[in-house]
């Protein structure tokens, strides 16, 4: 069954100096039990198309629907199936304690009296922080901040949950433990999980799907293996010595697809990640570095990562790619 | 009915829990009490000069200032409850659970019950105050009967609350930096046009018009009726009040609607707020 639908979504925001246009004719579905990751940079699109699935805005134009339900005439019945879990670190009411806050959203749901108190109990036991419920909200540090928005966005036992960057801030084995429930979530309770981030391991972990977004398109959607299989063009890590010369846009290297950098500016060393359009023109592009004052300790070849196919589609990194954004 | 009873639970945990509870009904009925006072003090000093001492018009100071506190302190709470709400990020997650009218009105009235009580505490304090420091009396009747017509002006005074809250919470959506000045102007209107503490025909005559049309004027006027008398005012009042506030009401539910969908449309209702 599908229970999330888009169809040619897009979205401009207008303001009198400029127009962006935030969600770019976008289209996409997502099974029932399903763990549907949409993956991109900051600005590129993810947090817009969440909104408006969450029915929190309403597109310029287009249709989405989740579990067959339109969000922007059917809002009503696409609130009472869905759970929504924001990027926000500060989430809730600072002078009332966890289980106060995660009972208060139960009654907003209707969800029975006793219903409510397990599901508190039993969300608190899985996510490991029972010893937390009952301190007021501005006691808890930012993990338990974050565990607590995902218990509240499970609250309601929702068919579909949104999570945008859910593991923000949280230290590498409460990430763990998230991803875990994420996959426990879509496959025992048939949950379709939507996942918006930039964390390219959580994407490929947990994701059965992932779709690539940026700029307000979607530029591939696959499974991660078959992203990564897709991607032919070999991939190189070069370990160099700058030597305080500016290594640029790898883009503009000829034979490279697209790369990153990575300068320590400490040592004067960079790590350039680059995608070769063949692995005949690795000679080609260290002849370029060194003419550019670069010179090439080593390199290897890597397997291919989300990253990369993002690099490939766009010429860019995550990271490059948001200062495009910013600037 | 559930989502109202919790978002009012939500809102007395709110406005009580930040300390101990007494200490902050404490805190509010002090500066409650402060204000009646120093405006009958400015009477007393005043009428005193002039020789013309009226017990009548300082119970009706002490009537109105009250109830002025309580008016001014509720219409802190839809503000906070929407635009802290989009800091908190607490408003979209209610609006995602289809919950926000409730949980407006529910902030509303948790607030309406605290400024309830800190208006009689600052109501029964000021009138003891007044009687061991100036040694006067103020005609105030505190009967079964008079109190009771009294808690049901207040009671009747909850839909102009709840209006003017709606109203207010559709301002808030729009809002994007906390703008606490907001209820300060508001009560500050609330003042000259409410007859908390000179009469309405005291305005100028369009202004006397405004003021007539506030369901606000109508339960302070029906609260002396009920403490200062005469009793067979009480039933105008009472009905104009009624039906005052229902509009209020009324518009105040058409205005926040609106709002949502308007904000809905602009992408104002989890937009933060510096």
């Amino acid at each position: 069954m599908t229970n999330v639908v888009a169809e040619s979504l897009t979205r401009v925001f207008e303001s009198k100096s400029r127009r962006v246009l935030a969600l770019d004719n976008v289209s996409f579905e997502v099974e029932e039990g399903e763990v549907f990751g949409l993956l991109g940079p900051n600005g590129a699109g993810k947090t817009t198309l969440i909104r408006i699935l969450t029915t929190l805005l309403l597109p310029s134009s287009g249709r989405a629907l989740v579990c067959g339900h339109n969000v922007v005439t059917e809002a009503k019945k696409v609130r009472s199936i869905i759970g929504f879990s924001s990027s926000s670190e500060r989430v809730g009411f600072d002078f009332v304690t966890a289980r106060r806050n995660l009972w208060f959203f139960s009654q907003l749901y209707g969800v029975r009296r006793e219903e409510a108190a397990s599901k508190i109990e039993e969300l608190a036991t899985i996510l490991e922080f029972q010893d937390q419920l009952d301190k007021k909200l501005y006691m808890l540090t930012t993990g338990y901040k974050q565990r607590l928005n995902i218990a509240r966005a499970l609250i309601n036992d929702p068919r579909v949950v949104f999570f945008d960057e859910p593991t923000n801030g949280m230290d590498v084995f409460s990430a763990k433990k998230v991803r875990d429930l994420f996959k426990r979530e879509a496959k025992t309770h048939s949950r379709t999980i939507f996942l918006a981030t930039h964390n390219m391991f959580e994407a490929e972990e947990v994701c059965d799907r992932v779709a690539v977004i940026d700029r307000g398109r979607i530029l591939a959607i696959d499974t991660p293996e078959n992203l990564k299989s897709m991607l032919s063009k070999p991939v190189v890590l070069l370990e160099t010595d700058t030597g305080g010369a500016s290594i640029g846009d790898p883009a503009q290297l000829a034979g490279v697809v697209g790369g990153t950098v990575k300068v320590d500016p400490e040592t004067g060393t960079a790590r350039i990640r680059v995608i070769l359009e063949s692995e005949e023109l690795l000679e080609r592009v260290l002849n370029g570095l060194e003419y550019r004052g670069i010179s090439v300790h080593s390199y290897e070849r890597l397997e291919p990562t989300l990253e990369d196919v993002f690099i490939s589609l766009v010429g860019k990194g995550f990271s490059e790619r948001e200062r495009d954004v910013e600037a | 009915m559930k989502k109202l009873l919790a978002s009012i639970a939500l809102g007395l945990e709110r406005e009580l829990g930040w300390t101990y509870p007494p200490l902050v009904v404490l805190l509010s009925t002090v500066p409650a009490t402060a204000s009646v006072l120093t405006i009958v003090m400015v009477y007393w000093v005043g009428a005193s000069a002039a020789g013309e001492v009226h017990t009548g018009w300082i119970a009706f100071l002490i009537v109105g200032a009250s109830l002025f506190t309580h008016l001014s302190s509720y219409i802190w709470s839809p503000l906070s409850a929407v635009s802290e709400g989009k800091t908190s990020y607490t408003y979209p997650l209610v609006f995602i659970a289809h919950s926000s009218l409730s949980y407006i009105a529910g902030r509303v009235i948790a607030s309406f019950i605290e400024s309830s009580l800190t208006a009689l505490l600052a109501l029964g304090t000021s009138y003891t105050a007044i009687n061991l420091i100036l040694g006067v009396s103020p005609p105030l009747s505190f009967t079964p009967v008079n109190l009771a017509l009294f808690a049901l002006t207040m009671v009747v005074g909850l839909s102009a609350a709840l209006g003017l809250g709606l109203m207010l919470a559709a301002y808030a959506i729009f809002v994007t930096r906390l703008e606490w000045g907001l209820p300060v102007y508001i009560s500050g209107m609330l003042m000259i046009f409410s007859e908390a503490i000179f009469p309405v025909s005291a305005l100028p005559q369009p202004l006397q018009i405004v003021a007539e049309a506030m369901p606000f004027t109508h339960i302070i006027r029906a609260s002396r009726a009920a403490l200062i008398g005469p009793l067979d005012r009480y039933p105008t009042e009472f009905f104009l009040a009624t039906v005052l506030g229902l509009a209020w009401l009324l518009t105040g539910l058409f205005i926040y609607l609106y709002a949502e969908e308007l904000g809905r449309r602009r992408g104002y209702i989890d937009m933060r707020v510096a």
